[in-house]
């Protein structure tokens, strides 16, 4: 049963997996639905053979270049910064954002050890230097980590490059009873005038 | 199993655990740092004060009730950094199980004084002083090494965690380490001396693995300021 126990101890390596829970896993796979099981050994295997970290982005990519980083049509001087592939994946969602994205995979973290080189700020510097950027967006986390992560790297970058950040408030649809009172203060502290239709 | 009454708590560190529940560090002014399991997928903030309701063993605390104290302190720009540089400190020196009702009191007026723009150098200065008092290696004002009382005339040189010895080569005045004993942080002088003395003395505790935060403080682009 080695080779159990090893498959246990692989899932538990997995967030939010627990050892019962990667056991129950691990017996569904192999009792269960063996052919789900061999599926997912063959996607997982395909994948981590062809798919890496985008040269410039950092999303994962069957090229050295992802799409949307290869894709003429975007805005490649408009980079929209956020700190997971989620999050990239959400905002392609909108069908708005024209520009390409740097993925910082989280934010600075100083007690989990996380500084800058962690989350490939240099990396980013680098091309904010080699001209050819001229907005930055930081989509990053509202929380005071993610205030400090677009802090710091707006303290490394020259007037050259706009930097925006996304608006922080009220969320569309939701009625003001189910909000924290942290969101609350900061979409009153940040409230904007009203448009009229004289305007 | 024992309970007890709420406790004032800020969190340090949050962790996601599960599907459902965060690991939180959290810094309580009656047990100093601990540990506990939260069960809840709600927003838990750093800087915000809260009452904790815990249960459970010494080592595995359970976080029944997380009830908002107060409001939250927003810490932005590079208050942020100063904001993250407080709690790595707390994280990695301040003990678990102990009293820190007093160090808790000054991490919570640091924040607020942070948050109301209040000029950072001193507010930090002072908090690692109490930090290291907490600690029980607050460094010694009163007398150096030998017993003697400091005297302004007179030069030292820092032992490197608390004490001070009297060298007519020291790098340290008595007149300078006189007026940091009575917390004359607005004299830049004294300033650089704590900031430069402190350093030392947490370094002793902290080891070789420096701080992360202090990388932030460095910056690059010329006239962008930066303190920690």
């Amino acid at each position: 049963m080695e080779a159990l126990e090893q498959l246990i101890v692989a899932l538990r390596r997995l967030p939010t997996i627990g050892p019962k829970t990667a056991r129950r896993l691990a017996l569904h796979l192999l009792q269960r639905d063996r052919a789900a099981g061999a599926e997912l050994a063959r996607s997982l295997s395909t994948a981590l053979d062809t798919l890496q970290p985008c040269r410039q982005c950092r999303q994962l990519s069957a090229t050295e270049l992802c799409g949307i980083c290869a894709d003429d049509e975007r805005d490649q001087q408009i980079v929209c910064v956020v700190e997971s592939l989620d999050e990239l994946y959400q905002i392609e969602q909108t069908g708005v954002f024209n520009g390409r994205y740097f993925v910082l995979n989280g934010h600075l973290s100083p007690l989990d050890g996380i500084g800058p080189e962690e989350l490939g700020i240099p990396q980013l510097l680098e091309q904010v230097r080699g001209g050819g950027i001229r907005e930055l967006i930081m989509a990053l986390s509202t929380q005071v980590e993610g205030e400090a992560t677009a802090q710091y790297i707006a303290d490394q970058i020259g007037p050259e490059v706009s930097l925006s950040t996304l608006a922080q408030g009220v969320p569309m649809g939701r009625s003001l009873n189910h909000l924290d009172p942290a969101t609350l203060s900061v979409a009153l502290s940040s409230r904007v005038a009203r448009q009229t239709d004289a305007e | 199993m024992i309970g007890l009454p709420p406790v004032n708590a800020f969190v340090l560190q949050r962790t996601p655990y599960r599907e459902d529940s965060w690991l939180l560090r959290l810094f309580t002014s009656d047990r100093g740092q601990i540990t506990a399991h939260y069960r809840g997928r709600d927003a838990v903030y750093l800087y915000q004060p809260y009452h904790a309701e815990l249960q459970g063993r010494d080592d595995w605390q359970r976080c029944q009730h997380l009830e908002i104290a107060g409001p939250v302190l927003r810490l932005t720009g590079q208050r942020a950094y100063l904001a993250l540089y407080l709690n790595e400190l707390c994280g990695r020196l301040l003990p678990r199980w102990v009293n820190a009702e007093s160090l808790f009191g000054t991490y919570y007026a640091t924040l607020k004084g942070l948050q109301a723009g209040t000029p950072a150098e001193p507010l930090l200065r002072y908090f690692e002083r109490r930090l290291l008092e907490q600690l029980g290696f607050g460094i010694d004002f009163r007398e150096d090494v030998a017993g003697e009382p400091l005297h302004a005339a007179q030069r030292y040189r820092f032992d490197g965690c608390n004490r001070f010895v009297a060298a007519d080569d020291g790098e340290l005045e008595g007149q300078l380490l006189l007026a940091l004993q009575n917390n004359h942080l607005d004299q830049p002088a004294v300033a650089l001396l704590a900031k430069h003395l402190f350093r030392q003395a947490l370094s002793y505790h902290l080891g070789e693995q420096s701080l992360v935060s202090r990388e932030l403080f460095r910056t690059r682009v010329p006239g962008k300021g930066s303190q920690s």
